[in-house]
């Protein structure tokens, strides 16, 4: 009774309380339905009558006292008495605010444990970890609640390269959104030219997904070549931390569904697909990759002559392999002869099959999906304008100080 | 009439919820307190009384002139509490009233090319500022140093060497065997930790780590976090000596891990990435304290320490045990098991602790200095050992300690 003594003078405060009524006035409105019963009609507004109650049992009481004899005025303040302490007892049996406190909290552990459910054995459930840090590790406990049968997923580890362009901004906020809504465990691993800016570094971590950001020290490099120096960066890193999972080049500029993620798990050694593409005068669309029969892989779409002469009619974002083929030589039968890397001395466009060539023999060891390679799970527009002049960095010092050479 | 009853208990009742609710919303940090947290916030000022050497300015100012790298290197502190002490409200100018005795004198000043402090000459540049404040004053005589402070922030504190060996072949200077060492190195049962000493934090520079904080909300996206190296192949090429090991095991077991962001590269995004991180790794190297463990507090990750017996900074004031994860180095293969199974509210709980400001204040050594920061908890060390036992007031004659004891080395003049 005395809390609730408490809460209920704030709530009394603009009244005033005539002839020093104690704040003990719980039982006033209780008073206001013995006596107010003859004077109001049950169909008035109850707080209308509250109030219009209150003031009259107010003016009753010091009726009362003055006007009634002893023994009526007893028994009315007995029966004040008694009606009180059946207010004060129903409203100490509630106990519906700290209920509600109590169930908000399970309803938080319920949520949370739905996150449990999905974590894999070792691996964590880490891109889950979202802005509010109440469940920043929610996820982390994994081995004590193993209470749902669930298979360990496979970790993706996915390379994306970036360069300062305008885009730029552009591409590693989709990129990071769409790897963000792919299920843990997944290692995003950027690859900068020179140093990490930092606003590439804020723009991966606003993402909430688990990345590494590592910088590719090349001087000078050829065009063409960026990209091949800034992944055999992260190849490098893959093999020195000897990292097990399905690698995946992933560049920032193009566009991928998560469907292509999800099948990118069932690969075992080597996966390959279509990827949908403009044809370089963009006037029509055009499919680089497998043409398979089931999972297995029986041919090759071609398209330009130029390029005809690859072993493997792949895109970059057109497969994926076990990332063990690059430091287990044991587990696949290869012959040790050198790190696995991309090269920079052949043309455009032999980049893939020349790096696809050093981690499967022929088209026996890869694995089309999904089934039947028939559906289009990412696509490559050339959309970007190439040997774009853009000055180093992200912030011009000088006004437009760049040489931008005519073609 | 049940009418009434049902409206005035709903009345009732959404106060209630409504009170109920505001206590809850405001728990965003945690206040460090029982036994030793309470402690933090204590002002020295007014419970003891420090009285400052005026010494040549050959052991102080004048080596800090010939290198001014002495200012942000991790042994600052040195520097950093003669300063404070100068302008302090604690400091007297009459000897006679004072409760403690401070020198200053900067021996880890003596810097390599790379900038690390060599120790040779530290052991005798010491014995000269002894030997020239008890011929000047009679106060270190009173007590044989007593009452008297020292900072030795260097590795393993008045042992004056870096090898842990050469170190505990030395042990303290036998001239500081009674005087009060306020040193960064704390380790248990250590020849080189007197008991009665003072552990401080590593110096870190506060307007270095201001400027590289990022939005509180940042997710924290990594698990376990560390940059430093793992084998000292200059030192230890065959490796099982540097860190005893630890080291070179957290590599070879976790550097696969997906959830363990460790490396030997030095990001220019370091600080930034040790706030998205979950745990921060603190291993011992040849020392066993690190700046990692000031850098974690700061940014709120976890620090996770890996090095058997450490005594870490004001451990009288500060609950580590509810802060940090305490890892044995034998128990380093299982660390990620060990980290994955703490249960979510113990991270939270650790996390709010850490986001405590007088938490991280007491790591720190702004300019000037602040309350509650690190010069603050030293004088509230101090003063928490006022006041001085009768028994170290030696009677007129009576000498304790032997000058001439120690390596024949450091009795040459400095």
């Amino acid at each position: 009774m005395a809390s609730i003594r408490r809460t209920l003078s704030p709530a009394y405060h603009g009244r005033s309380l005539p002839n020093g009524v104690s704040p003990f006035t719980v039982s006033s409105p209780s008073h206001k339905f013995l006596y107010s019963g003859n004077y109001s009609s049950s169909s008035s507004r109850p707080l209308d009558r509250f109030d219009v109650g209150f003031r009259r049992f107010f003016a009753r009481v010091l009726y009362q006292r003055q006007s009634r004899k002893g023994s009526q005025t007893w028994r009315r303040t007995i029966f004040r008495f008694l009606v009180c302490f059946l207010l004060g007892f129903l409203v100490g049996l509630t106990p519906m605010p700290f209920g509600e406190v109590e169930d908000s909290n399970a309803k938080r552990r319920d949520f949370s444990f739905e996150i449990k459910a999905n974590p894999v054995n070792v691996e964590q459930d880490l891109s889950n970890v979202v802005t509010q840090e109440k469940f920043v590790v929610e996820t982390v406990n994994l081995g004590v609640e193993n209470r749902f049968n669930f298979s360990p997923r496979k970790q993706l580890i996915v390379i994306t390269p970036t360069y300062n362009r305008p885009l730029q901004a552009y591409y590693l906020n989709r990129l990071g959104h769409v790897l963000r809504l792919v299920p843990p465990p997944l290692l995003w691993i950027v690859v900068e030219m020179n140093s990490a800016t930092m606003e590439t570094s804020e723009i991966l971590r606003k993402t909430g997904v688990m990345y590494r950001h590592l910088v590719c020290k090349k001087n000078g490099t050829n065009v063409k070549d960026r990209g091949v120096h800034q992944r055999n960066t992260a190849l490098e890193h893959i093999e020195h931390h000897k990292m097990d999972g399905i690698v995946y080049f992933a560049d920032d500029d193009n566009i991928y569904s998560i469907e292509l993620f999800e099948s990118l798990r069932k690969t075992s050694r080597f996966g390959t697909w279509p990827v949908a593409m403009l044809a370089h005068n963009k006037n029509k669309a055009i499919l680089e990759g497998p043409v398979c029969n089931g999972s297995q892989v029986v041919g090759w779409h071609t398209n330009e002559k130029s390029k005809r002469l690859r072993r493997f009619h792949v895109d970059m974002s057109g497969f994926a392999f076990n990332s063990t083929i690059l430091w287990d030589a044991k587990r696949w039968h290869r012959p040790m002869s050198g790190p696995i890397r991309q090269l920079d001395t052949v043309k455009e466009g032999f980049q893939e099959t020349t790096f696809i060539e050093q981690i499967v023999e022929d088209e026996s060891q890869m694995e089309g999906l999904p089934h039947g390679c028939s559906v289009i799970m990412n696509w490559h527009l050339h959309l970007e304008a190439r040997n774009f002049g853009h000055p180093k960095g992200w912030v011009l010092q000088k006004n437009l100080d760049v040489v931008i050479p005519f073609q | 009439m049940a009418k009434w009853v049902a409206l005035f208990s709903l009345l009732c009742l959404s106060v209630l919820g409504i009170q109920s609710k505001e206590l809850e919303r405001t728990q965003h940090t945690e206040r460090i307190s029982g036994s030793a947290g309470d402690v933090l916030e204590d002002d020295p000022v007014g419970r003891l009384k420090v009285f400052v050497y005026e010494l040549p300015s050959k052991y102080n100012k004048k080596i800090l002139q010939k290198d001014p790298r002495c200012l942000t290197h991790m042994f600052a502190a040195e520097i950093f509490m003669h300063r404070f002490l100068l302008s302090s409200p604690v400091r007297t100018l009459n000897p006679e009233e004072a409760d403690w005795f401070y020198t200053p004198v900067y021996t880890t000043c003596d810097l390599t090319p790379n900038g690390l402090p060599l120790p040779f000459k530290s052991p005798r540049m010491m014995r000269s500022a002894i030997q020239l404040i008890s011929s000047n004053w009679p106060y270190w005589n009173r007590t044989e140093g007593a009452d008297h402070f020292f900072v030795v922030p260097h590795d393993f504190g008045a042992c004056f060497h870096y090898q842990e060996e050469k170190a505990i072949e030395r042990g303290i200077l036998p001239l500081l065997q009674r005087a009060t060492l306020v040193q960064t190195f704390g380790q248990m049962n250590h020849v080189c930790l007197k008991s009665g000493s003072i552990t401080i934090p590593p110096y870190a520079p506060p307007q270095k780590m201001q400027a590289h904080l990022i939005p509180p909300d940042t997710p924290r996206s990594i698990f376990v976090y560390f940059r430093g190296l793992f084998y000292d192949v200059g030192n230890d090429p065959e490796g099982g000596y540097y860190a005893r090991g630890a080291r070179a095991s957290v590599w070879e077991n976790f550097k696969d891990n997906p959830l363990f962001d460790i490396s030997t590269e030095h990001p220019t995004t370091y600080y930034e990435d040790m706030q998205r991180a979950v745990f921060c790794l603190c291993p011992l190297g040849w020392a066993p304290w690190s700046p990692r463990l000031v850098e974690g507090v700061i940014f709120g990750c976890i620090p996770v320490i890996i090095a058997d017996d450490i005594v870490l900074p004001f451990a009288d004031a500060i609950p580590w045990e509810e802060i940090g994860v305490f890892v044995a180095e034998k128990d380093v293969p299982n660390l990620d098991t060990i980290l994955t199974s703490i249960p979510p509210e113990v991270i939270l709980r650790k996390q709010r602790l850490l986001a405590n400001p007088s938490m991280k204040q007491a790591m720190l050594f702004p300019q000037p200095a602040q309350s509650g920061d690190a010069f603050h908890q030293i004088l509230n060390g101090l003063a928490r050992k006022l006041p001085h036992d009768r028994s170290i007031y030696l009677k007129q004659g009576v000498k304790v300690l032997n000058w001439t004891a120690g390596p024949v080395a450091d009795l040459k003049p400095w």
